[in-house]
């Protein structure tokens, strides 16, 4: 207040000032405590939702397989058109060593596709086909190429024998 | 430890779950590569220019070439194989017109070389043109290669494509071939599945390719 008075008596001081400067002067009360309790309790607080430690594991594991999932499926679209359709070739012969299928689906590579032997003589193999028109034979022991004694040709013959044929009609009529 | 358990599970999971399955793609020249021997792979590309030069589908061509191949079927019988594909392409083109889809062109190859005629083919193209041509020209093929006469398959398609589907159409297809092979006489078996018919297509049919 020692300095409130040496301003009164300041001569040329304005008076509104010189009330302004004592306003500010004076100190302002605040609770210390109170306020660190404040600051305390906001930093204390839990940031959302405390998930535990085993949770968030497998919550993280499950995006991870979601995410690979979504990746293969993606990859596996970008070599196999989407609309394919799973198509088991059969043929019965006990006395053969092995069988492929060639066709135009996998470029007449008679070694692409083996078929695998049942107990009982049936050689079986699932293709995933695209919807359409394909031609096909079995190629037994490597060398003897036949058609599929259980679907219909198709009526050119140009390398000796013909081939079968099989029609995929898109995933939604059924085949 | 917990986390790496749960990453492996995540991956075993994920690769259970894929589908496995034959790549299927477009073939191109480039197939031919390691597949036929240089100079055939030459003659066959050559072809193939042929066809791109007229906006042929080529897979057709390389297709054929690869079938010689894995059958062992001599270079210069490949070669006229892939020919008899190539011109009978340009039929197919003309008999169903630009907006033909590959798929389609070589589905009406197969029936051209079957032996229906290419009137034959435009006809059932007219009357299917609001619909996909390859399962019909599909059925189509197999009838004719069950023994029914190519004018009389070609009339028959037609007549059914108006009563059903795809699916409905396979089915015909599949009840007339088991009817001959029951051994009922072809125009018979066809004419049970369609119940009556008119008469064949007219048309010169195409002659057959000797094998």
């Amino acid at each position: 207040m020692t300095d409130d008075l040496e301003y009164d008596h300041e001569p040329g001081i304005d008076e509104r000032l010189a009330a302004a400067v004592r306003l500010l002067r004076v100190p302002v009360e605040t609770d210390a405590q109170a306020f660190d309790a404040r600051v305390l309790k906001q930093v204390q607080q839990p940031r959302g939702y405390a998930i535990p430690t085993r949770v968030s594991i497998v919550v993280s594991a499950l995006a991870a397989a979601i995410l690979m999932g979504v990746g293969l499926h993606n990859v596996s679209r970008s070599i196999v058109p989407r609309a394919t359709q799973t198509v088991r070739f059969q043929l019965a012969d006990v006395h053969a060593t092995s069988v492929a299928v060639a066709g135009s689906f996998n470029g007449w590579n008679a070694e692409a596709t083996p078929l695998h032997r049942a107990p009982n003589g049936t050689w079986t193999a699932e293709v995933a086909l695209t919807p359409g028109r394909h031609v096909y034979q079995f190629v037994i022991d490597r060398s003897r190429w036949v058609p599929d004694p259980r679907s219909p040709r198709d009526p050119g013959d140009d390398f000796g024998t013909q081939n079968s044929v099989i029609t995929v009609l898109p995933h939604r009529s059924g085949s | 430890m917990t986390r790496w358990v749960a990453v492996l599970i995540c991956i075993a999971s994920s690769l259970a779950g894929s589908h496995i399955a034959i790549a299927q793609r477009v073939l191109d020249v480039t197939d031919l590569d390691g597949r036929v021997a240089p100079a055939l792979a030459v003659r066959i590309r050559i072809l193939a220019d042929s066809a791109t030069a007229v906006r042929l589908p080529t897979a057709p061509l390389i297709d054929k070439a690869l079938e010689g191949a894995s059958k062992r079927a001599p270079d210069d019988r490949i070669v006229a194989a892939v020919h008899s594909v190539l011109d009978n392409l340009r039929v197919a083109r003309h008999s169903l017109g630009d907006t033909a889809t590959d798929a389609e062109l070589a589905a009406g190859v197969t029936v051209l070389r079957a032996g229906v005629s290419p009137d034959a083919l435009a006809e059932v193209h007219r009357t299917l043109h609001r619909r996909s041509l390859t399962v019909s020209l599909s059925v189509l093929g197999s009838l004719v290669a069950a023994g029914v006469p190519p004018s009389t398959a070609a009339k028959a398609i037609t007549v059914q494509a108006n009563r059903t589907d795809d699916a409905g159409m396979l089915a015909f297809g599949r009840d007339i071939e088991r009817s001959i092979a029951s051994g009922v006489p072809a125009y018979r078996a066809v004419e049970g599945a369609t119940g009556g018919m008119p008469g064949p297509i007219p048309g010169k049919p195409t002659p057959r390719p000797k094998p």
